[in-house]
Order: C-alpha cells, then structure tokens, then sequence
C-alpha cells in the first residue's frame, strides 16, 4: 500500500533534518550555551540575588579606563593601518603579476603561526640584543654602541606603536585575503569600463573597485576590530603583565589571579557589548540596514 | 573623423599562443565594421588592442592619424560595449552614463548642466530616460544593454567598440536591437567595429566584415562578397546555414568542354569557371554548393538522389540526402514541394553559384 499524504510516515521524514542537526545542537548547549549562560548568571548574582554591583566594581576601577582607551586607541590605529597595507598587497597580488601566487603564499604564513609564539617572535625581536636591533644595525640604520631599548618602561606611545607593528604582521594577511576573494569577485570589465571611460588609475579604484569592494570590506573590518578589542596573549607576552593593560587582560587578571570570579564575568560581559555595539555600528554606517539598492549584482 | 589602422600586428599570451598574428586591418572613416569568427580566432583579443586594454606583442594600431600602442585607454578617444554590459551597479542609470564626462579629459568644458543635457539626450536616443534614477540591479538584461550604449554615446568617441554586446540577449531582443545599433551607428556619425561569433548579426549590420581565423584574417569584404564569393573553404563553411555543401570532384575533359565529376554526378562546367580550371591545370577541386543553389524537382535534373530527411522550417524546409556513407547533401527547398523520406527525386546545382576550391589549400579557384 503507498502511503498516504500527510501520514505518519511523511510527518516522521520530515523531522528527518532536525535528527541530523542533533548532537551539533547537543554539543552547543554543552560547551557554549550552558558556560555562556552561567558565565551571565555569575555577573548579576550577589549574595542576595540580582545585583550590579560587580559591573559597579569594574567600571571604578581605575585600570578599567585605561584598558578601555588603550584597547580603543589601539583599535582605531592598527584596524586603519592594517586596512590600508592589506588593501595594496590584495592590489598588488590581483594584478596577478609573475610570481603572485608565491608572494601570496608567503605573506599567508604569519596567520598560521600561535598567537603565543608570533608573541615570542616579536618579544625576542625588541629585546635589547633582539633581531629588530640587528637588523636596523645591518641596514646601517642604528650604530651597533647605543642600540634602542624598545621597552624601556612606560613609554606607552612606543610601546603601542611597537603593538600595532607586531599586530599588523599577523592581522595583515587575514584583512588581505578577505579583501583578496573580494577583489577577484569582481569582474575585470568594470574596472576596463571605467578606464576606457575616462578614469585614471587611482580614480578607476576610488569609484567604481572600493565601492564594489565593499561587502569585502565591511566582512574584514568588522573581524579586524572584534579581534582587536580581544588583543590580550601579545600584550602580556611583550610588555609582561598588566604594564599595558588592554580589556581582554584585565578580564584575565580578575578571573585568574584575583579569583573574583563574579568581576571577571562582568567584564566579559562588558567586552561583549562593547564587540556587539561595534559590529553594529558599521554595519549601520556601510548603510547595511538600507534596501536593496545600489547593491553589487 | 577616425580611421582605425592595425599593420602587422600580433599578440602572443605566455610563451607560445599567439591569439593574434601579423594581422593587418584598415576601417574607414564612418565604416561598421564587423571582425568575426569563431571563438578563439583572436576577434576579442583584436579589439581590446585597439581598446588599449591589451598590449599588442608587435606591430602598430593607428587611430585617425595618431599611433596609439602607447597611449593609455582613456586618452584613445574610443568607447566600449561590453558583452556583460560592465554598467556599474553601484551607481544609478544616471551617474553610469556621465561617468565618462565626469572624469578624464572629457570633463574639461562640461558644465553640470552640460553633463544633464547629455545624459538626457543619449537616454531619450536609446529610450531610456524614465530609467535614469533606478539602480542597475533593478534592470532587465535588455535595459542594462541600453544603458550600456548610452553611457558609450554620451562619451561622443571616434570609435566605437562593440564585444559581442547582443549575446546575453534573448534570441527576440537581438533581433530588435541590431537594428537599433545600426540606426545609432549612423545617427553617432563615428567609426564602429563590432565583434561577434554571430554571422546573421554580422551580415545583418556590417558595411564590411573581417572573418577571422586562427589569429589571422580569412576574407575581409561586404557582407554580400563574403556570402556569395568566399575566399576560401573556411570563409565557404562558416558563413550560411545550413553550411555549404562540400563535394570533392575531378575535373575530366570531355570533347572540348570541362566536366566536374563524381561518383554520383557528372557537370559541365561553363564560362568563367571552366577558363579559371583550365586555366590553371586544376584535376581535383572542391566543390561548394549553398543549399538553397540546389534546386529539387520531381521530373528530372543533374542527378537522382533519395530524400533523407525533412526538416520544415516554416516557408522553407531542409531537405537531406545520404550521397554515400560519409557524405549527405542538404538543400534547402520551399515547403510547397511535396517530398517525403524515401521518395526519390532530380537534384541540379545553380551553375552561376558554384564554389571551387583547391584541394590542398583550400583557396577559391573560379
């Protein structure tokens, strides 16, 4: 006998999706919705039941404010430099010139090494005796008697340019190879049209490939800026801890080394919406909240 | 007043494709020029030379008086119609077609009431105007070609340069729109060359058409000497359709007079056919006959053949006959003539339409 339509035979095969998704479901309520959810229960719960008195604790907290504007400063400048250096080499490399492909493989190999060990890499490399010396002393930029001691203590404005530079060498690629897929998604005919009708080079770039360019754009600032207000394992593995603080740090500082936990899950939670409000607010100035319109085809 | 002059040049991508090879073409001032072949025959690699997108490997492209291998695209005094349209999408109907007089040398003079009274003027040409304010994605196919065109008209180049632009369009709108490209051509008053795989839309608009093959030109001529006098077997099988027949044959004396025969015909040949054959001493030819130059009676003709196959085609139908295994004849036939598979019938060539082409080069012989 075929079965009939709307029978429990059909009904049961059309779950069929929704077993299949099972255990991915499982293992999320297990190892991110459940730590999530505590994590949020532990920033609201005192002794007597909901408070905010933690988020209270954090925000007087003197070192809160200068994390907050390091972390900020360092946003605005490494997300800014990355984004210009990372859009010249997705240039360069999509002008498909001999020898691309290996260029692009190289420039790829800071984004697999551990963040803990491009952190070493670079603090070796500022060290007195490190290799940024040598190699400045090679170049004939230094004289090797009065070499730099980059971390000399407290000099922040160079110890986060020195940040921004060390970051940059790892950021760069992620940044790049977005903006890269992006560039090699348009097709070569607009940018022709435009020079043939009339545009010079940097014009051909500034009206007709950046603004087809900018979903690309728009997908890699918003990774570059939630990865910088997450800055942390380079921070510390540089400048030692908490002689820089940054957001992600001072997290770590409460949770691990006070054993306040309660101030730790504020302060992640306090991360969270500052990461979220960040997304937002790009999306709303690339104009990603309006229709349709003017929208690559 | 542009002239569009290529001597002896050549294109070679990597080490050893030559897309393009020693090609020399000359388009005269206001001439429709249309360079077409099948694909990879270098048409496309050919106009984006004279574009300025390409860089040729060697010899010299000319516009007007000027030599142009070094000039950059924007300073060649040239539009360009692409076959993806290339209208930006990020910008309205509007700013697609004043981009070019918005930026470039062209900008210099154009006030904004110029550029307005422009882009309305070549939008009313191609009957766009009430599209100017809407976004390129929210355009059909068609409409994006037009703005295409517009944005190439506002520009008032010398040269116009056409890449295939009515392929993307269904079979209806190209028919359509080959007209209106012809009539914009001769409104614009410049020089276009117009590429395309299409040899309806190439006989249908050029003034003269450049076959091309294998990077290098097969017959260039109106589209009139193209068809009924082909330089070569080539130009012979790629122009019509259904294609041309080809028989190969040998040529027999036969009391004074010349004979083409084959297994399966014997013809006299007569007049200029017959002085050119003797002429030259030729023993074996091609012969090349179009469908419609065989002509199908029920009484009597050149020689018997079997009806193969019909296929109507409205007033006309196509008729085939299975000469031997490798070889079937088509002929094209009006519909009035009642055949059916199977029947036999009397077929006879047009003897002021036949091609004889040599055997080993190919080349036209009469």
């Amino acid at each position: 006998m075929p079965e009939k339509l709307g029978g429990w035979k059909t009904r049961l095969a059309s779950y069929y999706p929704y077993y299949l998704i099972v255990p991915a479901v499982l293992y999320y309520i297990a190892f991110w919705a459940i730590p999530a959810a505590s994590g949020v229960a532990l920033a609201f719960q005192g002794p007597q039941g909901f408070t905010l008195r933690y988020f209270n604790y954090v925000i007087r907290d003197p070192y809160f404010y200068q994390a907050l504007v390091y972390t900020f400063t360092f946003l605005v400048i490494s997300v800014t430099v990355e984004f210009i250096l990372a859009l010249a080499v997705a240039l360069l490399i999509n002008t498909n010139f001999k020898g691309a492909s290996l260029f692009l493989f190289v420039a790829l190999i800071p984004m697999v090494l551990p963040e803990i060990s491009y952190g070493a890499i670079w603090a070796t490399g500022y060290a007195q005796h490190g290799w940024v010396n040598s190699l400045l002393v090679h170049l004939g930029l230094m004289d090797p008697r009065t070499p730099m001691s980059w971390l000399a203590y407290g000099k922040i404005a160079r110890w986060m340019t020195l940040l921004i530079v060390a970051e940059a060498w790892r950021g760069l690629p992620s940044v790049m190879i977005i903006l890269l897929a992006g560039l090699q998604g348009i097709s070569k005919e607009y940018g022709e049209a435009a020079r043939i009708f009339g545009a010079t080079g940097f014009q051909t770039l500034r009206k007709v490939t950046l603004p087809l360019l900018k979903p690309s754009i728009q997908t890699a600032l918003i990774l570059r800026a939630i990865g910088a207000v997450q800055i942390f394992v380079i921070v510390t593995v540089i400048f030692g801890h908490r002689n820089l603080p940054v957001l992600v740090e001072e997290a770590v500082y409460y949770f691990r080394e006070l054993h306040q936990k309660q101030l730790g899950a504020a302060y992640a939670l306090i991360i969270m919406g500052i990461v979220v409000t960040l997304s937002v607010l790009y999306l709303w100035l690339f104009g990603s909240f309006k229709g349709e319109e003017g929208r690559g085809e | 007043m542009a002239q569009v002059r290529l001597e002896k040049v050549s294109k070679r991508f990597g080490k050893r494709v030559w897309a393009v090879r020693e090609f020399d073409l000359r388009v005269a001032d206001r001439e429709f020029l249309v360079l077409l072949g099948p694909s990879g025959c270098g048409k496309t690699t050919t106009l984006r030379m004279i574009a300025g997108l390409e860089q040729p490997t060697a010899g010299l492209i000319y516009i007007g008086e000027r030599l142009v291998n070094l000039v950059p695209p924007r300073d060649r005094d040239i539009s360009m119609v692409f076959q993806s349209y290339a209208v930006w999408p990020h910008m309205k109907v509007y700013d697609n077609i004043a981009f070019g007089l918005r930026y470039g040398r062209r900008k210099k003079g154009f006030s904004k009431a110029d550029v307005d009274r422009v882009v309305h003027e070549v939008a009313r040409l191609v009957r766009i105007e009430e599209l100017l304010d809407r976004y390129p994605t929210q355009l059909s196919g068609g409409q994006r070609q037009r703005v295409a065109l517009a944005r190439a008209l506002a520009v008032k180049p010398q040269v116009f340069l056409y890449d295939e632009p009515l392929s993307n369009l269904d079979a209806k709108l190209r028919i359509q729109m080959r007209t209106e490209l012809k009539y914009i051509h001769e409104q614009a008053g410049a020089t276009s060359i117009y590429v395309t795989h299409d040899q309806a839309e190439a006989m249908s608009m050029a003034d003269r058409i450049m076959v091309m093959r294998q990077g290098q030109g097969a017959q260039l001529g109106s589209p009139n000497e193209i068809y009924f006098r082909p330089a070569n077997q080539f130009v012979a099988g790629f122009i019509g359709t259904p294609p041309m027949n080809m028989l190969e044959v040998e040529v027999e004396e036969d009391g004074g007079g010349l004979m083409l025969v084959s297994p399966h015909f014997r013809i006299p040949l007569e007049g200029e056919t017959a002085a050119a054959v003797k002429g030259r001493g030729v023993r074996q030819a091609v012969l090349g006959v179009r469908p419609e130059d065989v002509a199908v009676s029920l009484e009597g003709g050149d020689f018997p053949a079997r009806v193969f196959v019909v296929e109507p085609q409205g007033p006309q139908q196509i008729l085939s006959f299975k000469l031997d295994e490798a070889l079937i004849l088509k002929s094209l036939a009006s519909a009035d003539l009642p055949v059916s598979p199977g029947q036999q019938v009397w077929l006879s060539f047009h003897r002021d339409r036949l091609h004889l082409f040599d055997r080993d080069s190919g080349v036209r012989i009469n």
